[in-house]
């Protein structure tokens, strides 16, 4: 691991105790891995053709070239400068879990994901807006790409209210009543909702043609369930709770997990979001990049 | 046990197995501690494993409750196919309790040799086997058993209980009848030790079932009506199940040859040995032209036609040649009867050798009297070589060159002296003391209270007052006086006694009155001392004249009498025939001999009446370097066969102890007998449907159904776990 990179391991950054010392360490950690920002938006600077290969969008072809030359070229334009990045957080109970062996729980892995992406945006003179939402939308930092942005996102951050439960449609209205312009939205949460909801949701964004990224943030005993006796399974949003055999549930409990998570993933797919999940127990220094790169493919 | 009226019963033969079922609970008790104690988590993904946890509850919950309901089921099946369940159809509950409990048999098998008597073709000994065969084949599942063998003495067949029935039935297969009588006492502390180690294993004593399987035989069983056997048999069955079962069946008829002597084994007379045989009719019937043969070295020498009355015991004696061989083997044989080893009593009878005897006499002169009784002649003789030393004398004399020392009038001897004529005495030889009125009886009863020293065996109190004592021949019953038996006249009885010493006998010491004196106590008396003995003459002879030298008064005038020399005569004979009565056993008892100084690895072979050969028991040097070795294992009647380097170095013969040839029992009914539903005539196994075949089908069944759920057990848990995994 060379030096940028231990800001990166969750262990590290559990040691670091306010979030905006941490996020700072996180984003300097990356930033220094970075060359290029991947997050571009579309520009209306045209600057070249190029010929099509299989995997670009069909919408940057160029037809008018097509009905003159017979050829098939895509049209590039020069970066966008007036990206809107829309940052949504969910900070409902749920994501405070943190398992046995997770250095950070799901929230402050959250954050840190959210503060690393604030700073890359602002640092690219683009506008990034930050919203903290558990059944409502808690907390909103309107737009900006003042440096001092990062500091206020901080700021909201930590001292956004917070309700026990998540409810991603109600919250998407507020969010869509707020925003006039479409922009990129990443969505930073565990997803633990029901798939009918989020899929409403998020039929909603992108109806409002905003570009959409959905970060699922779990934790890996909510995945692995790694239990092996009797337990009492108290839930963290004031649900009722459930005591269980946890050797007799654990396999049925991955499958339904997996299910669940498959599903979304499906449902980006129809939707046309770019669907990540991520384990807090995962070095964003492994994790980020390569969401970085494919998110820049994409858009190429 | 439930009662199911007049169809019968239901209960388990050892309800005490149930305990085990208790066993069925530590599944439950394991299932309910996991359940008390979970870990608490809190839990983001309440809802998803709501469901999750609602759909795999039912499921879940049912295959737990069946697997913990399946692990409490193994436990108890097992637990009832241990406690032997049995379903009777006997009206007789009471007696179905009684015997369903596991019992423990203490099966007593007399193998004495009247058990080998035959009635029709079969011996009483077959029978009381069969007998114990059939106890054990309807015996219970779980009962435990084991065997004594009634005999002397007796013996522990099986003394750990076993439950192997297949092993009980081999012992009784191999169960021998022997030759010996039976001695009840060994027998008790046999059961005994049975009992206890029973009882250490907390059987209940009420459990342990004694059964006798005897003929009864009055010599062994009589004794056992009165006194301590008694005491202990009724504390068996006051304590336990004890019974009697008398194989002996119908009228006995038995003729035994109960006893055969050689009349002078160490001399001849005239060139011939005189044998003497008693023949008796125990039977209820008249034995008419009966044939008793003498066999020498297995040829017939003599033959003789008696006729015995009922009860009527007959001597028969025969003259015959002396073998050139050292020793001869004489048998006496009747024809075969019901009882066959009691036909047939052999002796042995050694070659004539000179008896050579060391007088040592307190004062000069001394022992003339007696050098004259023993060779009357006053030369030397081939039967009696006589050397007479002075008591100073004797430290310095080699022991071993003499048959027997006689010590006359010797005031006392030193604690070396008595050291050395003890050992002489111990391999074989014989001593006689004559004491008289020289006699320091200081000396002596020092010299006897010491156990190293003793010779006598008894305390020399004091003299007795002097009168004209009369003899009590003590009806003849003494080797010694028996001759005068046939001959009144002979001086025996008015031999003239004045005064002898009174004597003490040690605290358990047995001692062999020869000759009494009327209503007071012993004249002469012997003792058995290792091989050998050692004779006390209480009055040493005299003439009747008082001493010149001292004007003592005489003790007696046995010299001048007539009954002088053979009574000299006889008691040399007694204290001398430890060879001869080494050779001539009884079974059971030990056979003993000497080698002399011979090499430590000296080794010495014996071939049994049946042909076997092994060595024998014992061989121990003593301090002089002589071997003297025994040989206790004879337990067969017949003759025994000693080599040394391959060639037979001595013969010895062993018969059976005539005492139970009589064949007359008691009736069980004299003995003490628990109070139960045992029947004097055995077990009633019919009574009651209990068969081990029956308990064992049963036992099958709650097998066979322990297996089908340790199955179903084990595909369930299979089942779980591999969703688990």
């Amino acid at each position: 691991m060379n030096e940028s990179q231990k800001y990166f391991d969750p262990e590290t950054l559990a040691r670091i105790g306010p979030l905006g010392l941490r996020a700072r360490a996180l984003v300097e950690g990356l930033v220094a891995g970075l060359h290029r920002s991947p997050l571009r938006g579309h520009s209306i600077e045209f600057a070249q053709h190029r010929e099509y290969t299989p995997g670009d969008d069909v919408r940057q072809i160029d037809w008018k070239v097509f009905a003159r030359s017979d050829k098939v070229y895509v049209k590039q334009y020069e970066d966008e400068t007036n990206l809107l990045c829309y940052l949504l957080l969910d900070t409902s109970q749920s994501m405070t879990f943190r398992g046995p062996v997770s250095p950070l729980s799901k929230l402050e892995y959250a954050q840190l994901i959210v503060a690393c992406l604030t700073y890359l945006v602002i640092t690219q003179q683009d506008s990034v807006a930050v919203g903290a939402f558990s059944a409502q939308l808690d907390a909103w930092l309107p737009p900006s790409s003042s440096p001092s942005q990062f500091d206020d996102m901080v700021h909201v951050l930590e001292n956004s209210p917070s309700n026990p439960r998540t409810h991603l449609g109600e919250v998407i209205h507020q969010f869509t009543a707020r925003v006039a312009r479409p922009g990129i939205v990443i969505i930073v949460s565990d997803l633990l909702d029901d798939v009918q909801r989020l899929t409403s949701a998020w039929k909603l964004l992108r109806f409002q043609r905003h570009d959409v990224i959905v970060m699922q943030v779990l934790d890996a005993a909510e995945l692995d369930f790694p239990f092996d006796r009797t337990t009492r399974f108290v839930g963290l949003e004031g649900l009722p709770e459930v005591v269980a055999d946890a050797r007799l549930v654990a396999a049925a409990y991955r499958t339904a997990m997996a299910q669940h998570c498959s599903g979304l993933q499906a449902t980006c797919r129809e939707l046309d979001i770019d669907y990540v999940q991520l384990r807090t127990n995962q070095s964003l220094a492994k994790v980020l990049p390569p969401i970085l790169a494919r998110r820049r493919r994409r858009r190429a | 046990m439930i009662t199911l009226g007049i169809i019968g019963a239901i209960g388990l033969a050892s309800s005490g197995m149930l305990f085990w079922g208790a066993c069925a609970l530590i599944p439950l008790v394991l299932h309910l501690l996991k359940r008390h104690r979970p870990q608490v988590i809190d839990w983001a993904v309440i809802e998803l494993l709501r469901k999750v946890v609602e759909h795999q509850t039912r499921r879940v919950r049912i295959e737990q409750l069946l697997l913990l309901i399946m692990r409490m089921l193994i436990c108890t099946l097992l637990a009832v196919a241990l406690a032997r369940p049995f379903l009777s159809t006997s009206s007789n509950t009471m007696q179905v309790d009684l015997v369903a409990e596991p019992r423990l048999w203490i099966i007593v098998i007399d193998s004495s040799y009247s058990m080998g008597y035959r009635h029709e073709s079969t011996t009483r000994f077959d029978t009381a086997k069969a007998r114990a065969a059939e106890i054990v084949s309807a015996s219970n599942l779980g009962d435990s058993f084991a065997l004594v063998r009634l005999g002397k003495p007796s013996q522990s067949m099986i003394s750990r209980v076993t439950f192997d029935r297949a092993a009980v039935s081999k012992q009784l297969d191999e169960l021998q009848l022997q030759d010996t009588g039976a001695d009840l006492a060994s027998c008790l502390h046999s059961i005994d030790e049975i009992v206890q180690n029973a009882r250490r294993v907390a059987m209940d004593p009420r459990r342990i079932h004694i059964v006798v399987l005897t003929d009864l035989g009055k010599d062994t069983w009589e004794p056992a009506t009165v006194g301590s056997l008694f005491q202990r048999l009724s504390r068996l069955a006051a304590n336990h199940q004890l019974s009697f079962e008398s194989v002996a069946t119908g009228t006995p008829a038995n003729v035994a040859v109960t006893e055969t002597s050689a009349s002078r084994t160490r001399g001849e007379f005239q060139g011939r040995l005189r044998i003497d045989a008693s023949i008796s009719n125990f039977g209820s019937a008249i034995v008419n032209r009966m044939p008793v043969q003498f066999l020498v070295d297995g040829q017939t020498t003599h033959s003789e036609i008696i006729d015995l009355g009922i009860g009527q015991t007959r001597a028969v004696q025969a003259d015959i040649p002396h073998a050139n061989s050292a020793q001869t083997v004489v048998a006496v044989t009747i024809p075969n009867d019901r009882l066959d080893v009691d036909n047939r009593r052999d002796v042995i009878v050694s070659k004539q050798k000179q008896t050579r005897v060391l007088c040592v006499e307190g004062r000069a002169g001394g022992a003339r009297l007696v050098s004259l009784a023993l060779s009357p002649t006053g030369k030397a003789s081939t039967e009696v070589e006589i050397q007479t030393i002075s008591s100073i004398e004797l430290s310095s004399q080699e022991l071993s060159n003499w048959h027997a020392v006689l010590l006359s009038g010797v005031k006392e001897i030193s604690k070396s002296e008595a050291s050395r004529l003890r050992q002489f005495v111990m391999q074989g030889g014989g001593l006689l003391h004559l004491f008289g009125s020289e006699t320091v009886s200081e000396s002596w009863n020092r010299m006897s209270k010491s156990n190293t020293h003793d010779l006598l065996g008894f305390q020399l109190t004091e003299p007795s007052a002097e009168q004209d004592w009369r003899i009590d021949p003590l009806k003849y019953a003494s080797p010694v006086v028996a001759p005068f038996a046939d001959f009144l006249d002979a001086g025996l009885l008015t031999t003239p006694i004045f005064r002898y010493w009174r004597i003490q006998p040690h605290r358990g010491q047995e001692l062999t009155i020869d000759l009494a004196i009327q209503n007071s106590g012993p004249l002469v008396v012997r003792r058995k001392l290792g091989r050998g003995w050692s004779a006390s003459w209480l009055s040493a002879p005299e003439t009747g004249q008082s001493s010149l030298d001292t004007s003592r008064p005489a003790w007696n005038a046995i010299a001048t009498w007539p009954s002088f020399v053979p009574l000299m005569q006889q008691l040399m004979e007694a204290i001398t025939s430890s060879e001869t009565e080494s050779c001539n056993v009884l079974v059971g008892q030990p056979i003993s001999g000497t080698l002399g100084v011979v090499a430590s690895d000296a080794k010495m072979r014996v071939v049994g009446p049946d042909g076997e050969e092994g060595p024998v028991d014992s061989l121990e040097t003593a301090d002089d370097g002589s071997v003297t070795w025994t040989h206790g294992r004879t337990s067969q009647r017949g003759v025994y066969k000693f080599l040394r380097d391959n060639a037979v170095a001595t013969q010895a013969v062993a018969n059976i102890d005539p005492i139970e040839s009589s064949l007359e029992s008691i009736g069980a009914g004299r003995l003490p007998k628990s109070d139960s539903t045992l029947t004097e005539g055995g077990i009633d196994h019919t009574a009651i449907d209990l068969s081990a075949e029956k308990q064992d089908r049963i036992a099958q069944m709650l097998l066979v159904a322990l297996l089908a759920v340790l199955v179903a057990e084990s595909c369930l848990a299979w089942s779980m776990g591999r969703r688990l995994a």
